[in-house]
């Protein structure tokens, strides 16, 4: 008896040395293999690092974006189109000054607007050392087709592409498309046809050539349980020298302690608290300028209260934006455009009704609409939900705000994908959403409003019913004299804050903390990187092109 | 005929956690899709109509739930769950690369809390009513009050933010130019310090208190009497009596620990990021990621239904009252 329970005792014992076993054997295994491939991560530092005035390595903190294939980044935040940048390259692209010549150094456009012929640059290698020549551009907007990009770039503009020689290219397009240059060839990369002709699935395609692109950098390693990216400089670039070798994206909980402990070396935030802080404690800051981003309201334009117009421009008099954006931006708060541009874009027009805090304004419209105060102040027959998707300060504001003018407001609180699934139904009343993108071509108001755009905040399937804003939304889009597109995007705005389909809160700047000891090469990119991405880690910032 | 009813329940159990795999995460609001494209804090996409129907088509959304239903299904039999959403990667990979991470800190964890819960039970059941038991059994009662997660914030705030000593969160130091060794063994058992003693103080209390009351009970038994009556030492009273005797029931919720091994910890992970099994679960929750939460819920449901069928097999073998009755049940 004894002797059988001396037994199964060691047999437990075994089980349970068995269980922790494979899980310490997994972690040794783990860690050796990852020894050798820092060991070899410093053979290769040690080649590079004797070049001198150089930066060896900058350490930025931004979330997991995924594998950073064409196919594959995560297509929720700037990061993974950004991170793709850095591999892959586009024919034109944006510095501080605009739209600058990339794969391309030179282009025509003919006289209706509908052909444009682009010089190749000569002497582009992809990573693998093949050569980079036409055929792998017509190539690439080929594959698009078949698998599409999962980022903005619209290629049914475009008709057809042709290669004319070994670095020559012609697009012809449908319809003359004014954002071509900077929203389309500067948007979409241009892969290697020799690997991808290949490649049936290209979302799960996960071999090291995935990866082969021509641009400045190289991916050397991605952690991709943490989410973390170490980038390392391609020596033969194209375009001039790599200015810093090394690129780290460290994905820490907590940025501001990451900063401050240094984990890493710099960050991208919104929290204006953070960055006086960060300020004090020596950091250098820059501002996003234009800002390009806003946080603002949708209307469900089908609710039965809220597709008046008077009452959703009562609920703009009664909201003191100036003061939330003061409260919660602090710095130097933008009050929304009610023509949704921000005001320091180029395409902002002056002359747009806004509208200022005006409580007796806001009282008197409710009166007319016939919503009567009780005898506790509150308005009959008003009661309106407001759906946000994170804790939202903005939303508690509203609230309180409206409740000075009779309106109940409750907040509903949802996670994520819930949020964007009432939008697409449109089963809610007000949403709150904070996003980018509002500084690039001012195309996005067609994509917004006239259901172009699949996504949750621009009333997905749902057009803005105005057949004027309609017209000028599409006449816009061929217009290739700017100053004419510019009045006609005014005209837009002007009827976007009349009928305010939504309202813009604030405008919200971004501020990138650095140390300018470390690397000072940033800047703002103008009208945003690619669609309008008000962040720094532009690559043409990293790159010396006199070298 | 016992093993057969009971094998009969195991797999009836394994249907029916089968089915309610593939409906659970379709019974959440929103889908995958949304997700994908609602963007996050810092910024969302114009997705066009075309890319999101290539999207769907990419992922099987468009096919009828029971189109769906069979493929997963036969996705069930060859283990292959096909392509995670967010990760746009076979969920098989997906899940592998972060096991190892929770095997290290809820396994070390979870043989230390059995190892300290029970030392400290005896000890306790010995000193029974005296002052360092009273001392241990309040604390304890203490410990088992915290939450996981707060006792985790502390332990953050005075050890990595206001001293410094340990890493802020994560489980390595990212692309560390360390070429030893030793110096990798070092980061990864700093940076899991911390969760493991969260993890231990967290189930170290249940433990303990279920290993005090069963030894305190045991050694009340008159064969304790007998034993020390014979002239045993204290120590061989206590090894060899009280502690296997005492053990017995607390087998099972060895066991159970054991099982949720595989599921790791959702909250510790969380506070520490920690790229485990039950922060990629919270994820997958977020973003809809149905084929990532149809392999990571399989993957628990088995290990614990395992495990618990191991317990069955091994339990009338510790336990000769349980065997006796089986087999007064056959005849």
């Amino acid at each position: 008896m004894l002797n059988r329970i001396k037994f199964s005792l060691l047999m437990l014992f075994c089980i349970a040395v068995i269980m922790t076993g494979c899980s310490t054997n997994e972690k040794i295994s783990g860690s050796t293999q990852v020894t050798s491939e820092l060991a070899t991560a410093k053979n290769s530092g040690k080649a590079t690092s004797l070049t001198t005035d150089s930066v060896a390595r900058i350490r930025m903190a931004w979330g997991n974006s995924g594998y950073p294939s064409p196919f594959a980044f995560s297509s929720s935040g700037p990061g993974g189109f950004l991170r793709n940048s850095f591999l892959f390259d586009t024919l034109t692209w944006k510095d501080e000054n605009g739209v600058v010549p990339w794969l391309a150094k030179s282009w025509s456009v003919s006289e209706d607007g509908l052909q444009y012929t682009f010089d190749l640059e000569e002497n582009v290698l992809w990573h693998d050392g093949n050569r980079l020549t036409a055929d792998d551009v017509v190539f690439s907007f080929g594959y698009y087709q078949m698998h599409p990009f999962m980022w903005t770039g619209d290629i049914s503009q475009i008709q057809t592409v042709t290669a004319i020689d070994d670095h020559k290219v012609k697009f012809t397009l449908n319809q003359p498309y004014a954002p071509f240059l900077s929203d389309l060839v500067g948007i979409v990369p241009i892969i290697p046809k020799h690997v991808w002709q290949n490649v049936d699935s290209p979302l799960d395609y996960r071999d090291p050539s995935a990866l082969v692109g021509t641009g400045p950098y190289i991916l050397k390693e991605y952690d991709e349980k943490s989410g973390q990216y170490l980038f390392t400089a391609n020596d033969h670039y194209f375009k001039g020298k790599v200015l810093v070798k090394e690129v780290a994206y460290m994905n820490p909980e907590n940025q501001l302690l990451a900063l401050q402990k240094g984990e890493v070396d710099s960050a991208m935030t919104y929290k204006y608290s953070e960055v006086q802080q960060l300020e004090k404690e020596g950091f250098d800051v820059l501002k996003s300028a234009p800002t390009g981003s806003a946080v603002r309201v949708t209307f469900n334009l089908d609710h039965p209260q809220l597709k008046d117009k008077r009452l959703r421009q009562a609920l703009a008099y009664a909201l003191d934006r100036a003061e939330m954006a003061e409260k919660i931006t602090g710095g130097d708060p933008i009050v929304g455009n009610a023509g949704i541009i921000p005001p320091d874009s180029p395409w902002y027009s002056s002359s747009v009704k806004q509208y200022e805090y005006n409580v007796t304004e806001a009282e008197q419209i409710l009166d007319e609409l016939g919503y009567n105060k009780n005898a506790s102040g509150v308005r009959n027959g008003l009661k309106l939900n407001v759906m946000v998707s994170s804790n939202s300060p903005e939303a508690q504001i509203m609230q309180e705000m409206l409740k000075k003018v009779g309106v109940v407001l409750n907040i509903q609180q949802v996670d994520a994908a819930t949020f964007s699934t009432a939008m697409g139904e449109n089963k809610y009343d007000l949403a709150i959403t904070g996003h980018i993108g509002l500084s690039g071509d001012p195309d996005y108001l067609r994509q917004w409003f006239l259901g172009e755009a699949s996504n949750s905040w621009a009333a997905r399937g749902k057009q803005f019913d105005h057949a004027t804003f309609q017209h000028l939304a599409l006449e816009q889009m061929s217009e290739l004299d700017t100053d004419k597109r510019k009045e006609m995007i005014g005209e837009m705005q002007n009827i976007l804050a009349e009928e305010l389909p939504t309202l813009v809160l604030y405008h919200r700047p971004f501020y990138y903390v650095f140390k300018s000891s470390d690397f000072n090469g940033w800047f703002n990119t103008s009208g945003g990187i690619a669609d309008g991405i008000p962040l720094w880690d532009n690559k043409a910032a990293l790159i010396d092109e006199d070298n | 005929m016992r093993i057969i009813r009971q094998l009969a329940t195991y797999v009836s159990v394994l249907i029916f956690v089968v089915l309610l795999n593939f409906w659970l995460p379709r019974l959440l609001p929103g889908g995958p899709v949304d997700f994908l494209t609602a963007g996050g804090d810092q910024g969302a996409i114009f997705v066009s109509e075309v890319q999101k129907q290539a999207m769907l088509e990419y992922y099987h959304l468009n096919n009828t739930l029971w189109v769906q239903f069979t493929q997963y299904l036969k996705g069930l039999l060859t283990f292959d769950f096909g392509l995670s959403f967010t990760y746009k990667s076979p969920v098989y990979d997906v899940i592998t690369l972060r096991l190892p991470w929770t095997l290290l800190i809820v396994g070390v964890s979870t043989l230390l809390s059995i190892i300290i819960g029970l030392a400290l039970g005896l000890l306790s059941a010995w000193k029974h009513q005296g002052r360092s038991d009273r001392l241990t059994f309040v604390t304890m009662l203490a410990l088992s009050a915290v939450p996981e997660f707060l006792l985790g914030m502390i332990l953050l705030i005075v050890f990595s933010v206001n001293m410094g000593v340990l890493p802020l969160s994560g489980a390595e130091t990212a692309f560390n130019a360390s070429e030893h060794v030793i110096d990798r063994v070092i980061d990864v058992a700093k940076h899991a310090a911390l969760p493991i003693i969260t993890l231990t103080a967290g189930s170290l209390a249940g433990l303990y208190l279920l290993m005090r009351n069963e030894a305190i009970r045991v050694i009340q038994e008159p064969f304790i009497e007998f034993a020390t009556a014979k002239g045993l030492g204290n120590r061989v009273v206590l090894l060899r009596h009280v502690a296997r005797n005492s053990a017995l029931p607390l087998v099972t919720i060895i066991f159970i620990r054991i099982g949720g091994l595989l599921a790791g910890s959702v909250l510790v992970e969380t506070v520490f990021s920690y790229p485990g099994i039950g922060k990629l679960l919270q994820e997958a929750i977020l973003a809809r990621d149905y084929p990532l939460l149809h392999g990571l819920f399989l993957m628990m449901t088995l290990s614990i239904l395992c495990l618990n069928m191991l317990a069955d097999l091994i339990y009338p073998h510790l336990d000769p009252r349980i065997r006796e009755a089986h087999k007064g049940d056959k005849s």
